[in-house]
């Protein structure tokens, strides 16, 4: 199975995760992403999602500005990005064990 | 597309960035901004930790696709179908995006002309400080003028020399700067010569005739139609020859002719110059022996003048330069010589070995 179908789903979540963890810039997020097993994981569909994110008020943004190259715009959660977390990480948790449920069921380890 | 040819990593990347802008341009400008902001920074550093060489395109897919991508992840409607290319508003980004599609482009063919970019800047910005000095009328010779000449392109230099943001105002202020600067050196480059004599430094006044220096042999101001030589004792000297000081043949051009009456004319040949070999004095041509009452009727060559006082140096052969003034009927005096590549002696008439003098006494 495409594994880039699974991974858009849950990109948000996986994005605040990494966001709550440090802040971070555009490509920092993808490669920490790419480091915790999400190789899949588009460049663009990281940039888009932390836009959006922070369109939706639960990321905060700021620029620093760099000696050597174009400015880096940095991305960091706030409190309604935490709660954003916890809640969409109950909703992963509940639906991944109704998949490991699901699976055993059928015989298949998961 | 570009597959050998790759350009360096900053060039391409901040090409690959504006042709994604270009894709979301049907974005609010707020919108395009926060959503391309600092892309151009993380695009920097993905490229540097690709193998050297790499093409963006194929790592990061087509910009098209990827501003897709962007869109979609940010939960922005699609681009309308149909929709143009060339939104409504951003318009200044647009054509900063197409100027730099363009520039790619050329870099990508020939890969040289980056190393002509200082060069350019240099120019621009020279340009760019000449303009309001030529359209004030302030000449170069005015130390201000190369004030803002030599400071323009300092300016110019340093400002493009610098790494440029993603997408600023001063960066689409320089894509406009480039292309009114590529419009106006043109014509400015061909009215600087003529507005440069104009300065008040510079006058020329007109002179009533042609100037020495025309082709030809002039003197005082007129054109000479004919030499006539004589020697030490005041003898003709037929068959002379004259060459200025680099070595170049004196000749009366054949046009010089043309102002005659036709009965005076030399023959002419079929290509409509005359059959007369101007470098040979007194110029002569058909039964004539070139000691007639010169063309023009002005003056008749007498068969003898008075001699040169012994002081007047040891020459007693012709080709003498004509020193000192006699009294007397004057003979020519000193002619311009002419920088027309006329026959040189070796193709001269062969009649004349050595400048021996033949006056008919």
């Amino acid at each position: 199975m495409d594994n880039t179908q699974l991974v858009k789903g849950v990109l948000d979540l996986a994005v605040l995760a990494v966001v709550a963890d440090a802040d971070g810039y555009g490509y920092d997020v993808v490669r920490r992403l790419r480091t915790a097993g999400l190789e899949d994981v588009g460049d663009a569909s990281v940039y888009g999602t932390l836009r959006r994110l922070y369109a939706a008020g639960a990321l905060s943004s700021y620029v620093v500005p760099s000696d050597e190259g174009p400015h880096r715009k940095y991305y960091g959660i706030n409190a309604q990005g935490r709660s954003m977390l916890e809640s969409q990480g109950r909703t992963w948790g509940d639906f991944a064990r109704t998949m490991e449920k699901l699976l055993a069921g059928a015989g298949v380890a998961s | 597309m570009n597959e050998s040819v790759v350009l360096p990593a900053r060039e391409a990347i901040h090409s690959y960035v504006a042709h994604v802008r270009l894709h979301l341009s049907d974005l609010p400008a707020e919108e395009l901004d926060e959503l391309v902001g600092g892309l151009e920074a993380d695009l920097a550093e993905r490229a540097a930790e690709l193998p050297a060489g790499s093409d963006l395109t194929s790592s990061f897919g087509a910009p098209e696709v990827y501003a897709a991508e962007l869109r979609s992840a940010a939960g922005l409607p699609p681009r309308v179908t149909g929709a143009p290319i060339a939104p409504r508003r951003n318009g200044l980004r647009e054509v900063e995006a197409s100027v730099r599609a363009d520039r790619d482009r050329w870099l990508v063919r020939w890969p040289w002309l980056k190393d002509l970019r200082p060069a350019w800047w240099l120019a621009r910005g020279a340009m760019a400080g000449l303009f309001p000095i030529w359209w004030v009328g302030v000449g170069l010779r005015n130390p201000v003028a190369w004030l803002f000449v030599l400071g323009g392109a300092a300016v110019s230099f340093a400002w493009s020399r610098r790494d440029p943001a993603p997408s600023s105002w001063s960066n689409r202020l320089l894509v406009l700067g480039n292309v009114a600067a590529v419009l106006l050196v043109l014509p400015f480059l061909a009215l600087l010569p003529a507005r440069v004599s104009q300065g008040p430094e510079v006058i020329y006044e007109s002179s009533p005739g042609p100037v020495s220096g025309d082709s030809g042999v002039w003197v005082n101001g007129e054109a000479a139609l004919n030499l006539y030589a004589y020697d030490a004792e005041g003898n003709r000297i037929d068959n002379v020859r004259l060459f200025n000081q680099y070595g170049q043949a004196v000749s009366v051009p054949s046009e010089a002719w043309f102002n005659l009456p036709p009965d005076q004319q030399p023959p002419m040949t079929q290509n409509g110059t005359f059959e007369v070999n101007g470098a040979v004095f007194p110029v002569r041509w058909g039964s004539r022996t070139g000691w007639e009452a010169s063309a023009g009727g002005q003056w008749e060559p007498p068969v003898k003048i008075s001699t040169l006082p012994p002081t007047a140096g040891p020459a007693t052969s012709g080709a003498s330069t004509p020193g000192a003034s006699t009294s007397g009927p004057p003979p020519m005096p000193d002619a311009q010589a002419s920088s027309d590549p006329s026959p040189l002696p070796g193709s001269a008439d062969p009649a004349q070995a050595s400048p021996s003098p033949s006056a008919t006494p």
